[in-house]
């Protein structure tokens, strides 16, 4: 009790390296922590689940073109076939995906409850439960699916549809899945543990499903598992593998095509994106490099932490003086040494604590969808008690080794305490510079990141994307909507708010349909694949999009016609847009299509990929529009009178769609996402590095300024300004900083380089880019070791030069 | 020169404030060698602290040359300290990183002085204090009195006025001691004024006058010889 009370006075004495010291093992097991996380959320898919190791998804593998591919989805027969040949199988498992609009529970009193689109609704068998860990809480699981239109669901699929009503209840209640009715038979409990086996809602196989025979179609929607003792595994393949080729025998050898299965053991499966879709799936080369990460981190935060110990070594060195002059061993020391640090990483470790609450709230979106559920307390504990165990032996060896070493008699005379330490500082000078080219490389890394994607937002993209609004044409049966989606358009266009509307495609999304044009050409003929977006009549000059050669759309234009790029123009070989105009073409089907005008290329990718051939098509057609876009007026504040006319428009022609709308401009950032991600993980990265640089650098400089307390004072009382004296102190920090910056610029020159060719539209890294990240680096450093230096400027020199 | 009125200096920790200069009054002359006497901790190394401006009093005033410097700030205090005042300690305070002759420049480097101005200054104090034979060695390769002397040739290398000297020669020998009480007596007569602070008679006789402190007060100023 009183070593602790001794260690808590002596921190608290020494209150401002004691936050320092915290502060940096606290960053150091944050991120461990986190990355434990991570690690074993990740690597602990699938680990619960019964005899796991003989468990097998069934794959789906092919040759084309000399180039082999995987595939997770399965031609329906081979589930049927599998059943009947081979009776000695323990489980044969299918797993198919279901879809549905909507669904919705009967209700003789009120409306009906509805829910849009849910998700993860399977097809399978009893056997499903028979392979997978599931406690079933009412229903009988032999017989829950057994019969059609039977529907098993888990308690979370239960409180979602039916709230707080008891189990009990929900069995034998209908649910209406697009108006087919399923009776609950089964409830079961979710799955605890993470898994890929994510399914909410367990429909029987439909009969038609089980009769198909087409062995040459492959769907991911159909899924395979088959428990099955290995010796077992080599006849299974050889037989389906066997019966595929047969069935298929001709179309294989007309296209030169060729497909096999293939078995991939449930411990793979996770870390096999290929075999998957749909499920979550890591990648084990991520995982390492984030273990790596962390220790990288870890050792960081511990040679700070020896730096900051050693450097406070002189201040305590008259103490373990005075106490070795009393008979204190050299082990009773340690010890105390040791439990100071053992002290502080506790304290770290419980500061943490919100800083990792605080990183798995901020970046939520980096992290797997159930990851928050996913507690292991136990493997939690072990993990931190290891981890402070390593941190406090690591951080105390060093120092420890220090205060044996410190001679009694040197310190008793106040003589050397400058030697004490001096032998560790020029490996610390280059621990600094090693800490800060890693720093460096990260600011520079921010500053070019940060640029990129504020070049990205602002680019001009060729057409006009300020103050519209798309709203979804209403496709869904249910939503009753007229076939005709410009009785709409024509209805808000009565009103003065609304500047213009266009129907189509929106110019840079994802949605196109691609397609063949032929050209007949000198040497036989040019055939272009490419995207084409559908409009209507007013889309080139609602985006205000330039026209260059022909003429602009017009509502007569939905057969027979078509808009180009000029990237199609010179694809198809045509030597000018005026050429091109006018020119009868051929569509994929050999039908002739008349190119109406050529537009200037605008991006309908985003900025990572070149602008591409693209082609317009007006059609009238409500599931190939999509989306209606609406100009707003120019002011923002007349927006929300503008959008409310729109709803009260919507109301009367689309009584039971909702009025969906959102801001194109906020829609295009999305097409970033990942570069944003990208970046603010970066800028995490940036933040800890400069965080631990500075920590070191501050220790570094405390020593320094320690041991030139007197040079200082005598400076000083011979008119060295303060000025001066931090001039002194700094410079040799200013020089170290200087070559890590010189270290780091052609290294992040290069790397930041080949980040940036991944984008077809790039800035061009400045030189002054580099300078401002090089100077804002020296800033920060400066500012660390002006606190320390300032000190040791602003102290008395009469204390220094005292004589006693 | 030196006018100082009813100062008081208190140290303060958080509990207790002790008096360490009580109600003193001191006027030092232009061209005058005073020496301060008294036991350890009667505050003669404070009040030698402050008359060198680098500490500062409670109250009272403090007239130097005619200007009342009691209130000045640091970057004054320090202005009026690198031209007029020079230092000498009990333990040399050479920095052991520079030479005889880098030692004995700083005074003039913080002055401005340009250099082949100061090599030849540097020089010729070097040569009246004879080290000039060792102004390219470090301070630990000489013999006390060598430092010693080194630490004079600093102090009086800018000219100063006035010259403060804090047991200038507690760390010397007795031969080594004369020497530097020589060398004090010598710029004395060639018109710097001394304060020196001493606990030793032998010292003390090489001044006009001794002024001899006890628990923080003056108790008695007396005329030599």
């Amino acid at each position: 009790m009183n070593h602790i009370k001794l260690t808590l006075r002596k921190l608290w004495a020494n209150r401002f390296f004691t936050t320092l010291n915290i502060l940096g093992l606290a960053i150091g097991i944050s991120a461990c922590w986190i990355i434990f996380r991570i690690v074993n959320y990740e690597l602990s898919f699938d680990k619960s689940i019964p005899n796991n190791k003989h468990i097998y998804q069934i794959v789906h593998k092919s040759v084309f073109d000399g180039k082999e591919n995987g595939f997770g989805g399965l031609p329906l027969p081979l589930y049927p076939y599998i059943l009947e040949k081979f009776t000695n199988i323990d489980q044969l498992v299918p797993v198919y995906n279901r879809s549905y609009e909507e669904v919705s529970i009967p209700s003789s009193t009120n409306t009906p409850i509805s829910f849009d689109e849910p998700q993860e609704i399977k097809s399978t068998t009893s056997a499903y439960f028979d392979m997978l860990p599931y406690e079933w809480i009412v229903g009988n699981p032999k017989q829950a699916l057994s019969a059609p239109k039977q529907v098993v669901l888990t308690l979370s699929r239960v409180k979602q549809y039916f709230g707080n009503t008891p189990p009990e209840s929900v069995l034998g209640r209908t649910l209406n899945y697009d108006s087919t009715l399923f009776t609950v038979t089964g409830i079961v409990k979710d799955l605890d543990d993470p898994s890929s086996f994510t399914a909410k809602e367990f429909m029987p196989i439909p009969k038609e499903e089980l009769q198909n025979d087409r062995w040459s179609n492959s769907n991911s929607d159909h899924k395979l598992y088959v428990k099955i003792a290995e010796p077992q595994t080599a006849p299974l393949l050889k037989n389906i593998n066997a019966k595929v080729a047969e069935m298929n025998k001709e179309i294989f050898e007309k296209y030169h095509f060729k497909v096999w299965f293939d078995l991939l053991p449930l411990s793979q499966k996770h870390f096999t994106p290929e075999y998957a879709s749909g499920e979550y799936t890591a990648n084990r080369k991520m995982l390492l490099g984030l273990i790596g990460i962390g220790i990288f981190l870890l050792i960081l935060a511990c040679i700070n932490y020896v730096n900051l110990s050693t450097a406070q070594l002189p201040y305590r060195a008259k103490e373990i003086g005075i106490r070795k002059t009393l008979g204190e061993k050299g082990q009773h020391l340690t010890l105390k040494f040791a439990l100071e640090t053992f002290t502080i990483s506790i304290l770290a470790l419980l500061l943490s604590i919100p800083f990792v609450s605080y990183f798995t709230w901020q970046f939520n979106d980096f992290l797997p969808n159930n990851f928050q559920d996913f507690n292991a307390p136990i493997a939690t504990l072990i993990f931190l008690a290891t981890l402070i165990i390593l941190i406090t032996l690591l951080s105390s060896i060093y120092p420890t080794f220090l205060i044996n070493k410190v001679k009694v008699i040197d310190v008793l005379k106040i003589k050397s305490l400058g030697s004490i330490i001096q032998s560790g500082v020029s490996l610390r000078k280059v621990l600094i510079v090693f800490q800060f080219v890693i720093a460096q490389f990260f600011v520079i890394g921010t500053f070019i990141i940060t640029a990129q994607i504020t070049f990205m937002m602002k680019a001009d993209l060729g057409f006009e994307k300020n103050a519209i609004i798309s709203i979804p044409i209403p496709q869904k049966a249910k939503y009753e909507a007229p076939a005709n989606p410009f009785l709409y358009k024509q209805a808000i266009l009565q009103h003065a708010k609304i500047q213009d509307v266009a129907l189509g495609h929106q110019p840079l999304d994802n949605n196109h349909w691609g397609s063949n044009l032929a050209v007949p050409s000198d040497t036989g003929e040019i055939q272009l694949n490419l995207a084409f977006k559908y409009t209507d009549a007013d889309y080139l000059s609602f985006y205000r999009i330039k026209l260059l050669a022909g003429r602009s759309t017009v509502p007569g234009d939905t057969t027979g016609s078509i808009f180009i790029n000029e990237s199609t123009r010179k694809a198809l070989g045509f030597a000018s847009n005026e050429i091109a105009a006018g020119q009868n073409i051929n569509d994929h089907s050999g039908a002739p299509i008349r190119i109406q005008g050529v537009f200037q290329d605008f991006h309908s990718k985003n900025l990572h990929t070149p602008v591409a051939p693209l082609a317009l098509v007006v059609t009238n057609n409500k599931h190939s529009l999509r989306y209606f876009n609406v100009r707003l007026p120019d002011q923002p504040s007349k927006w929300p009178k503008a959008i409310a006319t729109l709803e009260k428009e919507w109301i009367k022609i689309y009584p039971k769609a909702p009025f969906i709308y959102s801001f194109y401009d906020e829609d295009l950032k999305t097409f970033y996402e990942s570069d944003i991600k990208q970046s603010r993980i970066i800028n995490l990265a940036t933040a800890i590095t400069i965080i631990l640089s500075c920590l070191g650098l501050i220790g570094l400089v405390t020593v320094t300024s320690f041991q030139r307390t007197k040079e200082i004072g005598i400076r000083k009382v011979l008119g060295s300004s303060v000025f001066g004296i931090i001039t002194l102190l700094s410079r040799e920090y200013i020089r170290l900083i200087i070559i890590a910056v010189l270290i780091t610029l052609p290294i992040a020159y290069w790397s930041m380089n080949k980040w940036l060719q991944e984008f077809a539209y790039r800035i061009e890294i400045q030189p002054w880019m580099l300078l401002l990240a090089g100077f804002s680096t020296l800033l920060i450093a400066l500012l660390s070791v002006s606190y320390q230096a300032l000190k040791a400027a602003r102290a008395n020199p009469i204390e220094s030069l005292k004589d006693e | 020169m030196i006018k100082i009125t009813n100062l008081q200096k208190y140290y303060r920790t958080e509990e207790v404030e002790t008096v360490a200069l009580n109600k003193v009054n001191i006027h030092v002359k232009e061209g005058e060698f005073v020496a301060v006497m008294g036991p350890s901790g009667c505050g003669k190394s404070t009040l030698l602290n402050i008359i060198g401006l680098l500490d500062d009093l409670d109250e009272g005033s403090y007239l130097f040359n005619g200007t009342e410097v009691a209130k000045f700030k640091e970057s004054n205090r320090s202005n009026l300290r690198k031209h007029n005042i020079g230092f000498v300690f009990q333990s040399f305070n050479l920095i052991d990183e520079l030479t005889v002759f880098e030692n004995v420049e700083l005074p003039l480097v913080y002055t401005n002085v340009p250099a082949a101005e100061r090599k030849r200054r540097v020089e010729e104090v070097l040569e009246k204090v004879q080290i000039m034979h060792r102004r390219n060695h470090f301070p630990q390769q000489l013999s006390g009195g060598q430092q010693q002397r080194v630490a004079v040739a600093r102090a009086v290398v800018n000219n100063p006025k006035l010259i403060l000297a804090d047991e200038p020669t507690g760390n010397l020998d007795s031969s080594n001691g004369n020497e530097v009480m020589q060398l004090l007596t010598e710029l004395n007569e060639a018109g710097t004024t001394i304060v020196m602070v001493t606990h030793s008679e032998h010292d003390a006789k090489f001044a006009d006058r001794v002024i001899r402190m006890l628990d923080g007060q003056v108790i008695m100023a007396t005329q030599t010889i």
